[in-house]
């Protein structure tokens, strides 16, 4: 391939999490020019990251007043997109990947698409189309995210057709940059032993955002046993955060960077830092980028298996709650979860990874009930995984995660690997990290669901199997034809209830469903067809969750449960799934 | 030469545009000249008196004196005409004088009552919202009896003067007219609630989007729980988990809607906190209080919270408003919906089941109880709930008590011969003396071209011309004159039911409420409507502003040149077209995405 384009039309830690593919892709076409399109508000965090020839930006700043209005405005609108949409096109790209995972991303995708595209796009015909399924997978977990086990780092490599690399997020600040930095961070007149410690107390919404009276006692539990010195990190919008903090603790143990950092000096005061405290920000991507040690707070809907720090060694809470993660919009009045991460847990937690302390589990402890921790690492193929701090029973809302990992990953991965063997190997994960559960693994309702899922899919293919036959003579079996039609909209309401009720196999119907999106044409025997493969393929799907569950139990009822090994540098789980990655599924 | 004219000829060569219009106006009955104590003209508007009943003269100096005097060269605006009394000092003090008064009727009456020409001949009187030449900076002075009836105006004037930087009226102006995104909160039962309804219709016919959260089906939940506990405090603890839940609900609604408006009606299970959490959203919240405030206090929470707290009452009510801190106020009168309301053509079955010679139609509140009984030995029909059927009234109580919907409201009224209307008091043994505010069943019953008789409210004359449009009556003897009277006199009772409805559909529907509304909010809030975009352009237009080679002119060039097009409506068509996308088509959906991503704040 000569010409390779990348599009990530979304936010600053999306794009910095793209780094991992714009490497694999470097990887394995040596030779080809890589354009990375972004929108122009990102412009400088895409120019920080390296593993691309060429940075196109959308102007997006100059288009809104310009789709504001109609009549002439919206001509130079026209003409604007024409002029970029030909730049992208010339030369032709032999593979664009979108990452992009909305209509407008998908759009642009069409109008510049060479002979191969990744990721969602729209097809002639005006439909909505997204491959190969890894990227199906993406779009259904941005939507189900409860049970995601995926890092979107791996899920857009993994959409974008190429390989985990175990590599995070990279960002290279300028020299020139961190020079001034430098001399600014030395004019505070710090003692050397002094900890320089980040502070990001803003979110992108006021629920994913630890309070900033927990920051004050953080940050003065932390002074009370070494010096430190906070630098306090956000956006204008969020200084007044910063002036919360700050008015509270002694005076010149801080210094506020709020609103005055733009992305290079950003990047290079967080590569000065010795820890980033931080809610689950753009921040805490760039500094995974630099290099800087993380400590992530993650509430509200923030999960830190969907969006975690990248790379190994990093920390990251999450509230232990009935609650959580939020099932709603982000509205809630209670803010539980807030409570739940304590400001002495952090600022124990902090400590520990300042004085450089290995991450070996703990036992449990009533301080931390609430708390979920997590160390950041990769497994043995190269996946972002987290593992627990803390030395708990297996629960089930973490089993079923890794029921979902091994699931998803053999079935998307296309493993020759034996089931058996993948999930011996999970196993072997749950066992070095997890207490044995205090009720038995398999529960009676998510099999029971997954049976239902099966048989729904069944019903499926025993109705498009009558169709089949009738359809070679419609006219005359119309009746039948359409009564058949009819049951078999009652199975997928069925099957879309099912994943209602159900939110661990919610994944599995929002695929079953995106996939019935994309059935084409409107003659019946081939419009059949394709439906009866989605059944076929939902049928299999389900039979393989339901096999790992009834493998796991057999696995955890057979081995000794005794846990003595030290916690090993990489957790090594889910080893040996060789996947064909030449030949990515598709939708 | 009267004032009047005399006035009139000094404005027609200064502000010869204001004096045709003033010269128009029609003033209202309840905008009254009366004479004070010591024989002085002073303005009423309503009961509410805007100058002292004593010695105005004397009260004018006082607030003159009081007033910090403007500095050498410093412009001094005046807020609120009035008569003249508080401001004639400042003629010879003040450089350059203005009064701003913001009421047509008020300048008008002054006119004819006062010698302004001082004022006019120095170009000194602004009136409604013609002040946007006014120097500024300028001390800005005001008369308190006119801020209470004009805040809107007010902050408007106070924001103009305030801020050199402000744009000129053509952005501060022109607000209705843009289509609104507004989400109405209803309560979960109660009368307001098919208000709630009524809200949503009128707004949708002004031509905003409006949607109607409706907690109805909450009701049933919120009784239930009634039955759990004999605890009075754990059953409000469980109705207050309820109302949270609620309370979440209009959030989430909201977050996914993103009204530019929150208009709740009295009762809607809204509070502080809500309130802000849906002002930092990005939406004004408006609440239409359409309760008595003295029955009703929990307007004291939520008045200080919301962007515009719309009143039914007037005086006490502004002086308790601004004791407790509230600025964001104004009087908004209840009204009704023509479409609902109606005159019906009944079947003979159905005038025999709904009508009779006099009928009510409302809760059984114990002033009604008390004078209904006084009533028994007409052909007498009471409809409604919360009535005793066990009373002497029990005879006359229609389909045991029952709930009327407001179909069946509409049947009954439009088959009685006499429909009759007490407001509720709790504070009233019979009929409420001091009553001020109208119900809205004044104008339901009006607007089916019904008779009624009404208990004589201190607003009625402004709503309605008593005696033509609609007949009064004070105490229980003077209602049985009056049914006599016109059950004997049809023709009578048909005309003065036909005016009251000419009247309604004329001035008193929910349309016009709710246009005045938004007018008000604006106002108590300058600036708070987005921009919207302006109508669209035609195929023809786009055409001729491309150049020959645009990909975008040949691929519209077949379409009718003459056909009204928007970004929108060509994204549609392209959408929904046939064959393989081409890219203008592709370039014109891409843009449409984008522009609703930036209405939905989210790319």
């Amino acid at each position: 391939m000569k010409e390779i384009m990348i599009i990530n039309l979304m936010r600053l830690g999306d794009l910095v999490q793209t780094t991992p593919l714009l490497r694999a892709v470097r990887r394995e076409h040596p030779t080809a020019r890589i354009t990375l399109v972004v929108q122009d508000v990102f412009q400088e965090v895409a120019e920080l990251m390296p593993g691309y020839d060429r940075l196109v930006v959308l102007d997006f700043l100059r288009l809104a007043p310009l789709v504001d209005q109609e009549g002439q405005n919206l001509l130079a609108a026209y003409d604007y997109l024409a002029t970029i949409t030909a730049t992208l096109k010339n030369p032709r790209s032999d593979l664009v990947i979108n990452l992009t995972p909305n209509r407008l991303g998908a759009i642009l995708t069409r109008l510049v698409a060479g002979p191969e595209v990744r990721g969602l796009t729209m097809t002639a015909d005006r439909q909505f189309r997204s491959q190969p399924a890894w990227m199906a997978y993406m779009l259904c977990a941005a939507k189900h995210y409860r049970f995601n086990p995926f890092n979107i780092v791996d899920q857009f490599t993994r959409g974008g057709g190429f390989r985990p690399q175990g590599e995070g997020v990279a960002l290279k600040p300028p020299a020139t940059v961190l020079d001034q930095v430098d001399r600014h961070l030395a004019a505070l007149g710090r003692d050397p032993s002094t900890w320089l410690i980040g502070l990001q107390p803003g979110a992108s919404a006021v629920l994913r955002q630890w309070p900033p009276e927990s920051f004050v006692t953080l940050a003065r539990l932390l002074l009370e046993t070494h010096s430190c010195h906070f630098l306090l990190l956000g956006t204008e919008k969020e200084r007044h955060l910063g002036e919360f903090i700050q008015a509270r603790l002694p005076v010149g143990v801080t210094t506020s960077l709020m609103g005055q950092t733009r992305i290079a000096d950003l990047a290079a005061y967080l590569a000065r830092l010795q820890l980033l405290i931080t809610n689950d920000t753009g921040t805490m991507h760039v500094a995974c980028g630099v290099g800087t040690p993380v400590l992530g707070l993650f509430l509200a809907t923030a999960r830190v298996h969907d969006t975690g720090p990248t790379g190994r060694g990093h920390l990251a809470l999450q509230p232990r709650l009935d609650c959580y993660p939020c099932q709603n919009t982000g509205v809630c009045t209670s803010l539980r979860c807030h409570q739940a991460l304590d400001p002495a847990l952090v600022a124990h937690l902090a400590q520990h990874r300042l004085q450089g302390q290995p991450l070996t589990q703990i036992d449990d402890n009533p301080f931390w009930e609430n708390v979920d921790v997590f160390v950041s690492d990769y497994d043995d193929q190269g996946y972002q995984v987290y593992y627990p701090l803390i030395c708990r029973p297996l629960d089930p809302a973490y089993f079923w995660n890794l029921v979902m990992r091994l699931g998803w990953r053999w079935l998307l991965d296309g493993s020759p690997e034996p089931l058996r063997l993948v999930v011996q190997q999970g196993m072997e994960f749950i066992r070095r990290y997890f207490q044995p559960p205090i009720n038995r693994l398999r529960a009676l309702q998510r099999e029971q669901a997954l049976q239902e899922l099966i048989q729904l899919a069944q019903q499926g293919l025993k109705r498009t199997g009558q169709i089949l036959p009738l359809g070679v003579d419609a006219d005359r079996h119309l009746a039948r034809i359409k009564t058949l039609g009819e049951r078999l909209a009652q199975i997928d309401t069925a099957i879309v209830r099912l994943g209602h009720i159900f939110p661990e196999i919610a994944s599995l119907v929002e695929m079953f469903q995106l996939a019935q999106t994309y059935l084409e044409g409107s003659d019946l025997i081939p419009l059949t067809r394709q439906t009866r493969e989605l059944y076929g393929q939902l049928y299999r799907q389900g039979k393989i969750f339901l096999k790992i569950l009834s493998l796991c139990d057999c696995q955890w009822n057979d081995c000794d449960l005794r846990r003595d090994h030290p916690l090993p540098s990489s957790a090594s789980w889910l080893t040996g799934a060789e996947t064909n990655f030449a030949a990515p599924n598709s939708f | 030469m009267n004032i009047y004219e005399k006035n009139l000829a000094v404005l027609r060569k200064t502000r010869p545009a204001l004096a045709e219009r003033l010269g128009q106006v029609v003033v209202p009955p309840h905008f009254q000249v009366v004479q004070a104590r010591n024989g002085q003209p002073i303005l009423k508007i309503g009961e509410v008196s805007l100058h002292s009943p004593y010695d105005p003269t004397a009260e004018g100096q006082r607030w003159a004196w009081a007033q910090e005097p403007p500095s050498a060269g410093e412009p001094l605006v005046i807020f609120g005409l009035g008569l003249g009394y508080h401001w004639q000092y400042f003629l010879d003090t003040a450089d350059s004088l203005f009064v701003v008064e913001p009421s047509l009727e008020v300048a008008r009456l002054a006119l004819e009552q006062v010698d302004l020409t001082p004022l006019l001949e120095r170009q000194g009187l602004r009136v409604g919202r013609d002040f946007y030449d006014l120097p500024r900076p300028a001390r800005l002075l005001v008369h308190q009896p006119t801020l209470r009836q004009q805040r809107g105006a007010y902050r408007r004037l106070e924001r103009w003067l305030a801020d050199p930087s402000q744009p000129g009226p053509a952005t501060a102006d022109a607000v209705v007219g843009r289509p609104l995104k507004i989400l109405v909160i209803s309560p979960l039962y109660g009368g307001s609630y098919p208000i709630a309804q009524y809200c949503t219709r009128a707004f949708k016919r002004l031509g905003h989007q409006a949607e109607m959260l409706d907690h109805g089906p909450f009701f049933p939940a919120y009784k239930a729980l009634e039955q759990i506990s004999r605890t009075p405090q754990h059953t409000l603890g469980l109705k207050q988990g309820l109302l949270r839940l609620i309370s979440e609900a209009i959030l989430v609604k909201a977050a996914e809607y993103k009204p530019d408006l929150v208009w709740a009606l009295a009762q809607a299970p809204l509070d502080c906190q809500l309130i802000k959490a849906l002002q930092d959203q990005g939406s004004r919240v408006a609440y239409w209080f359409v309760e008595d405030f003295r029955v009703m206090t929990y307007w004291r929470e939520l008045a200080p919270a919301v962007d515009a707290f719309l009143v039914i009452q007037e005086e006490p009510f502004y002086q308790a408003l601004e004791k407790a801190g509230v600025e964001k106020y104004a009087f908004l009168p209840l009204a009704t919906d023509p479409e609902i309301f109606r005159l019906l053509e009944l079947s003979p079955a159905e005038k025999r089941r709904f009508g009779s010679a006099l009928a009510f139609v409302g809760a059984g509140y114990l002033n009604r109880r008390q004078v209904f009984q006084g009533l028994t030995d007409f052909d007498l029909k009471i409809w409604g709930s919360d009535w005793d059927l066990k009373s002497p009234l029990g005879p006359y109580i229609q389909c045991q008590g029952a709930r009327i919907s407001a179909e069946d409201s509409v049947k009954i009224f439009n088959a009685s011969r006499i429909n009759l209307n007490l407001h509720s008091s709790p504070f009233h043994q019979g009929i409420n003396p001091e009553g001020d505010y109208l119900n809205p069943r004044v104008f339901d019953l009006a607007a089916c071209g019904a008779f009624q008789l009404v208990d004589w409210r201190g607003q009625l004359p402004r709503f309605f011309k008593p005696g033509e449009e609609i007949v009064t009556f004070t105490t229980v003897e003077e209602l049985r004159q009056q049914i006599d009277y016109y059950l004997a006199h049809p023709e009578e009772r048909e005309a003065i039911a036909r005016r009251g409805r000419e009247r309604v559909r004329r001035q008193h529907t929910y349309e016009h409420r709710l246009a005045q509304a938004l007018q008000l909010i604006e106002e108590l809030n300058p600036g708070a409507w987005p921009t919207r975009q302006p109508p669209a352009t035609t195929i023809g237009q786009l055409l001729n502003r491309l150049p020959d080679d645009s990909s975008l002119k040949s691929y519209l060039a077949r379409w009718d040149p003459t056909e009204t097009v928007s970004l929108e409506g060509l994204a549609t068509r392209i959408a929904q077209g046939q064959g393989k996308l081409s890219e203008p088509e592709g370039i014109i959906l891409f843009l449409n995405e984008f522009r609703q991503g930036l209405q939905r704040g989210q790319l």
